[in-house]
């Protein structure tokens, strides 16, 4: 019933991480609300002063924004941020591959080939 | 304020066994908190104590500035490792007693969990099983609208099921007013739902810091860093 | 929170105290009933017996109750429980003190009860009741009724008193943890001792008194060690309760 974390990060930026995620992904729609505080942790069985952390992490990054008055967070619909977070996150994943494939014996040349052929199979 | 604060709390027990050594803590509201400790670190006796089952031999304990007593008493829920429960008493009889002693007890709130959990009320607490029995203890405890929750060994003998209903009932339940302090050694099983962890080494504070804190400085879990520092 | 208190102790213990006291009314009226085709004198004797031993049920069993309840709330199965009430712990002995006293007195009752269903005759009420006469005449014709009352009151004082004593040697267990047993075995010899030494020097000084006025102002010294010596134990039990609480 609860998330899984990793043991070497802090959980509130594995979960600032998890949410990125979902907005990247469209499961958290640009413009849309955001499960309150108590509704995260209670889904992710994970202190809510963590999770008003991770928020905070996002509203600082402008992804997240909460309505004036109403205390509910909705996902920024600023087409330039949302564009930035896909390139961060695509960034991120480009990295760990590269970096993956490296330890697997591919170097640049190597890597740029298969990519290709790939692609043809495909 | 602080909703617990300890100045060089100490108890021994003649010269020879001095359970817990010049501890001092301060403790905000609207925390969760895990204090571990292997047994027999002084865990139990630190809960005792704000509970007001022990006085102190040295050094000062309140809670929410007042000595420990019948008015903290009343905004304090214990849970004791043991059973509390007279045997003979029905679930419905000792959710109606809390309810006469406790003004801050809601009812309704003990039969939706006595509900959840499927405990028949109407049974006498000694034909339940172990389970059940510390399932009602739990249920009794987190029923009070209270400062501050001292739950000792909450999650120890019951079944995993049971176990997340526990923590997500701890987790559903805060609010900034309280705190609860969580009392165990099977951390990796609470440490998601923890803001602070307190460590006990042989009646002394080793540790007060935050999850996230551990995490930064030691790049691993809490329960990897607990099993470090209480390495055999 | 005293009304609570009480109005809880009433509900959660009154039900053993009933059954002791109502068996102690219907186990004679059985026998009595069952033994109606005996021989006269084997059906007397044996009625007499069922009575007394009835009698002396319901007043030992009562006792015991209070106590086990007593030693339950102070250093047994009870104790956490107790000890978690956001109660002060004065109220909860009043209680208990309170019950003790009512249930010692009701005791009594229904023992003379037993004793008077077991031979369907009242004479044991009414030979009770002569007996407190004479004891109040014995003293009436002597020094009036003012004795006679303060001396009813010194015995009612005494169940009270009693009650003081188990309790401050439940407190003195209490402080030695896991030898509670041995030190308050030792508590209360060691004041039992001390009570039949008092009561020796008391009653040899009450032989010797020139007259009714030093008897009076004897008795009158003694109920108020009476009282000083309970408030003592009441005040020792709180104390250790509150300021010296170690529920293990």
């Amino acid at each position: 019933m609860s998330w899984k974390f990793d043991d070497g990060t802090p959980i509130y930026l594995q979960i600032a991480e998890r949410i990125r995620t979902q907005i990247a992904s469209g499961e958290l729609p640009p413009g849309g609300k955001i499960p309150t505080v108590r509704e995260i942790a209670e889904t992710a069985g994970v202190n809510p002063n963590t999770v008003q952390r991770a928020l905070s992490e996002l509203e600082s990054s402008a992804l997240v924004a909460s309505e004036r008055g109403n205390g509910g967070r909705f996902v920024n619909d600023n087409p330039d941020i949302l564009n930035k977070l896909n390139h961060d996150l695509a960034r991120g994943a480009t990295v760990d591959y590269i970096a993956r494939m490296r330890k697997l014996g591919f170097d640049k040349a190597a890597l740029t080939n298969y990519l290709t052929e790939f692609k043809e199979e495909k | 304020m602080a909703i617990l604060e300890t100045v060089g709390l100490t108890k021994a027990y003649g010269k020879k066994k001095i359970a817990l050594d010049d501890v001092s803590l301060n403790i905000e509201s609207g925390k969760i908190i895990g204090l571990c400790g292997p047994n027999g670190s002084g865990k139990t006796t630190l809960i005792k104590l704000a509970a007001g089952l022990l006085t102190p031999t040295a050094g000062s304990i309140t809670i929410d500035g007042m000595n420990i007593g019948p008015d903290t008493k009343a905004v304090v829920s214990y849970l004791p490792d043991k059973t509390f429960v007279p045997e003979y008493m029905k679930v419905f009889a000792i959710i109606d007693f809390f309810r006469e002693f406790y003004a801050d007890f809601d009812m309704n709130a003990a039969y939706e969990m006595l509900k959840r959990l499927d405990i028949d009320g109407s049974e006498t607490f000694k034909t339940l099983s172990k389970g059940t029995q510390e399932k009602v203890q739990l249920v009794l405890i987190m029923s009070r609208k209270a400062k501050l929750y001292l739950l000792d060994e909450p999650i120890g003998g019951v079944d995993p099921a049971a176990r997340d209903y526990i923590l997500n009932t701890i987790i559903s339940n805060y609010n900034a007013d309280s705190s609860v302090i969580i009392s165990t050694h099977l951390i990796s099983d609470i440490e998601n739902t923890l803001d602070e962890v307190i460590f006990i080494k042989y009646g002394k504070l080793f540790l007060h810091s935050t999850s996230d804190e551990i995490r930064e400085t030691h790049g691993m879990s809490v329960d990897a860093y607990f099993r470090e520092v209480f390495k055999c | 929170m005293l009304r609570k208190v009480i109005k809880y102790d009433l509900k959660t213990r009154w039900l053993p105290f009933a059954l002791i006291f109502g068996f102690g009314v219907i186990i004679p009226i059985l026998f009595y009933a069952m033994t109606g085709n005996l021989d006269e004198d084997l059906r007397f004797t044996l009625r007499l017996l069922v009575g007394s031993l009835g009698s002396m049920v319901i007043v030992v069993g009562t006792f015991a109750l209070s106590l086990l309840w007593l030693d339950s709330d102070l250093n047994g199965k009870t104790s956490y429980l107790i000890s978690m009430l956001p109660v002060k712990f004065n109220n909860l002995l009043f209680s208990k003190t309170l019950f003790f006293f009512i249930t010692t007195l009701l005791s009594f009752f229904f023992a003379l009860l037993c004793m008077s269903l077991s031979i369907m005759n009242f004479t044991p009420f009414s030979e009770a009741y002569n007996f407190l006469e004479l004891i109040i005449q014995s003293i009436s014709s002597e020094a009036g009724y003012f004795i006679a009352v303060a001396l009813m009151i010194r015995s009612l004082l005494g169940i009270v008193s009693f009650y003081g004593f188990v309790c401050a040697g439940g407190a003195f267990g209490h402080l030695f943890g896991t030898k509670r047993k041995v030190a308050e075995a030792l508590f209360e010899i060691a004041v039992f001792l001390i009570y039949v030494l008092y009561s020796i020097i008391f009653n040899g000084l009450v032989e010797f008194s020139s007259s009714t006025a030093t008897e009076i102002v004897l008795y009158g010294v003694d109920t108020v060690v009476a009282i000083a010596v309970t408030v003592g134990f009441f005040h020792f039990t709180n104390w250790v309760f509150t300021k010296k609480i170690n529920v293990l």
